[in-house]
């Protein structure tokens, strides 16, 4: 408890604002996702971006990033100095990111089949002709990581190594919330109520209440994360990630719902898409699952079991020490985690 | 008459006086209304003035104290506090103005959503605070279940609270809210079924809606049919559709207070469980929190308990079936604006729905012949370059 004689405090207190006003006073503008890339594909709202490269890459085989459809993949380059992007550039990546953009109304009967058949496959394809390989490295984050299981699964020949960071694949789980309250969910009503576009806010109640206190804490912090400039940036760049929620096209939420959280197909090996069942078994090629120890959004026990359920000989489990979140903005992502994804793709290219 | 040492105290009055009147004129110098009000060297300034004077003042203060145990210490510390106290006052106020600006300011740099969260905590922040010095009270002296906490702290006061927390809008009266819903219902439809009417009472206030009820008012007598928004059979689709959604919403008012009641009563044992700990930290260490200390343990204490109940099963359906009926009657009233309109020339939702419909199903035939045009191609040696899109957009940063 705090004892500090009250001149101690009152001048605490001062130096706090004072170096707070001087701080907000020098930002304008809270820019993200700012290491340089152009858009070299583009069909309908779904954007291809490769970023850009000082040097030749170490890994001949280009990497392929397909980030979930909740959310955006900006989390990945949320800062500068603790960009995912530039680390794994830096390690001598050569880097494409899939951007779904923002579904409308017109993207309400746009389905799973739609993404994984049509946008995936047809950013493979490019890329492939481009470099002119047969094959590419594939990085699945999170609900994108689930999305190229299948993709590997179905097309295990155009796939050279698969990553996949936080990713579920085992739905059965009371652990984390999320899967607890969508086995109860009414996907239809939900769905068809809301016009098939279900809203990014609504996602984000549900995020906020998994764990009910955290935005109390951060706004309580905020006296001393104000202090520093560089803090208090990164917070700022945070709040406009959180708030960039896309919505969802309805028929792609409704089928991954039901099929997944609900009836969790995929691990039961009844899982199809466009008529063909997903088996996890024909996945072969090297593959490297990382899990993060304390995601409390897509707990460990939901992606370990892609180690079991694949057919691969050379496959490895890959424990993050952090959360969800910290797997793309820690210090420890940028000094553990890039650097043995950037390693474990070079070894194998 | 008049003593050595009431000259003293005239004098250090003086300066007192003088040095509590260039307080209030460094803060008010250093006072940021606009980011450009921000002195280049920052307002580091002031707070190398208020270290400085602030050591200053507590050793005067100090000082006093200690000669007054020897002269007249009442009038003595009197004197001396008050003076200080002014200080504090100008202090307090430079803070909380400077305060006022980095909350306005960080908002503007903030998203919408994140403003309104940012507020709620606030306000939260604030609320609480008004309770502080009672919950001070109660754990120097052991107040901590509810029967006495309720003296001080009542469990409206406390449902707000943790209804803040949480992000919850209270139901406060149920009844009142479908009854005070029923009534705007009823008023709807009879606005709905007179057609675009503008109320005379708008007039009062702004001469805008005079002017435009004169114009409405005129067009009618000349084009009354045209005004008819929902035709004869529409009107009775329309009461239907009111009606439906009356009913809708209140069932979600009352799923809503039964999911928040839920929570609330969860939330319940923090307060008592955060007082309680302070107290018996209190009985060792004589040491009670401030309310930074005890906000922070609070929030623990309360996200604890939320959680045991947010993995409920009870909880988890009863939040489906809340989702569920607020969502419907969203969807009711999408359905009930595109009837009022339907008769008029605007693009409704549903149409946009037909579109969507055909555009999956020509993405679904496109993928079907890209397949086959592949595998005719393979064993040509032809590259498989049907999906391939290239683009010629600029480079983006």
């Amino acid at each position: 408890m705090s004892q500090t004689p009250l001149a101690e405090q009152l001048v605490e207190k001062v130096n706090t604002v004072s170096e707070a006003i001087r701080n907000i006073s020098e930002i304008e503008a809270i820019d993200i996702a700012t290491t340089p890339k152009e858009v070299v594909w583009e069909d309908g709202k779904v954007k291809l971006y490769h970023f850009t490269r000082e040097t030749p890459p170490l890994a001949k085989t280009p990497v392929v990033v397909s980030y979930a459809l909740v959310n955006r993949w900006e989390m990945m380059d949320l800062q500068p100095n603790r960009s995912f992007i530039r680390k794994l550039l830096s390690e001598g990546l050569d880097v494409y990111m899939i951007d779904w953009g923002y579904a409308t109304r017109l993207d309400r009967y746009k389905t799973m089949e739609d993404y994984i058949l049509g946008n995936i496959h047809d950013c493979i394809d490019f890329v492939c002709q481009k470099h002119k390989v047969d094959q590419i490295n594939l990085l699945g984050v999170c609900q994108g990581g689930t999305f190229s299981l299948i993709y590997a699964a179905l097309f295990p020949e155009r796939i050279k190594n698969l990553v996949t960071l936080v990713t579920p694949v085992d739905f059965d789980n009371d652990e984390g919330l999320l899967f607890r309250w969508a086995r109860d969910m009414d996907v239809d009503a939900v769905v068809d109520g809301f016009g098939g576009i279900v809203p990014g806010d609504f996602l984000n109640t549900g995020f906020d209440l998994l764990k009910p206190m955290n935005k109390t804490r951060k706004y309580f912090n905020l006296p001393q994360t104000m202090r520093k400039k560089d803090q208090l940036l990164n917070f700022l760049r945070m709040e406009k990630w959180v708030a960039d929620s896309p919505d969802q096209a309805g028929e792609a939420y409704r089928r991954f719902i039901k099929d997944m959280y609900q009836e969790n197909k995929l691990i039961k090996g009844t899982f199809k898409l466009d008529g063909m069942t997903v088996d996890l078994k024909k996945i072969t090629m090297p593959v490297l699952t990382i899990y993060a120890r304390e995601d409390h959004i897509v707990p460990p026990a939901t992606t370990k079991p892609i180690n079991d359920l694949i057919g691969s000989k050379d496959k490895e489990l890959l424990e993050f020490p952090g959360g969800h979140i910290g797997v793309f903005v820690g210090g420890r992502s940028q000094k553990l985690l890039t650097p043995a994804i950037a390693q474990w793709l070079i070894e194998r290219d | 008459m008049k003593t050595q040492f009431d000259t003293i105290l005239e004098g250090q009055k003086q300066v007192w006086d003088f040095w509590t009147d260039a307080t209030k004129k460094i803060g008010e110098a250093f006072k940021v209304t606009e980011k450009s009000d921000v002195p280049n060297e920052g307002v580091n300034p002031f707070a190398e003035w208020t270290k400085i004077h602030s050591k200053i003042a507590q050793e005067w203060a100090d000082l006093y104290a200690k000669t007054g145990e020897k002269l007249d210490a009442e009038k003595l510390r009197s004197n001396a506090q008050s003076p200080i106290n002014a200080a504090m006052d100008n202090w307090t106020k430079w803070i909380e103005e400077s305060e006022e600006w980095i909350r306005e300011s960080l908002k503007t740099l903030m998203p919408l959503t994140q403003q309104l969260h940012y507020q709620n905590f606030t306000d939260l922040y604030n609320d609480l605070y008004k309770y502080w010095e009672p919950m001070r009270k109660m754990m120097e002296m052991g107040i901590y279940r509810w029967e006495g906490i309720d003296r001080f702290f009542s469990p409206k006061a406390h449902q707000d609270i943790v209804s803040k927390f949480v992000g919850f809008m209270p139901p406060t009266d149920v009844n009142e809210i479908i009854k005070q819903a029923t009534e705007a219902f009823e008023n709807f439809l009879k606005w709905g079924q007179k057609g675009f009417d503008f109320n005379p009472d708008w007039t009062n206030f702004n001469s805008f809606y005079r002017s435009g009820l004169e114009v409405n008012q005129a067009v009618r007598q000349g084009l009354d049919s045209w005004f008819n928004i929902a035709g004869q059979g529409k009107e009775v689709e329309i009461a239907r559709a009111i009606k439906d959604i009356q009913l809708g919403y209140a069932a979600f008012l009352l799923k809503t207070t039964e999911l928040q009641s839920m929570v609330l009563k969860a939330g319940q044992f923090a307060l008592p469980d955060t007082l309680e700990q302070f107290y018996e930290t209190f009985l060792k260490s004589k040491e009670l929190p401030n309310y930074e200390d005890f906000f922070a343990k609070y929030t623990n204490n309360l996200e604890g308990y939320l959680i045991e109940v947010l993995h409920s099963d009870n909880y988890s359906k009863l939040q489906s079936e809340v989702a569920k009926t607020g969502i419907q009657v969203k969807a009711k009233l999408d359905k009930l604006v595109e009837l009022l309109f339907s008769g008029l020339p605007f693009l409704m939702s549903s149409h946009a729905d037909e579109i969507g419909k055909e555009t999956a199903a020509l993405r679904k035939k496109i993928r079907q012949l890209e397949a086959r045009l592949a595998k005719l191609e393979k064993p040509n040696g032809v590259s498989n370059s049907a999906s391939a899109k290239k683009t010629t957009a600029k480079k983006s940063k």
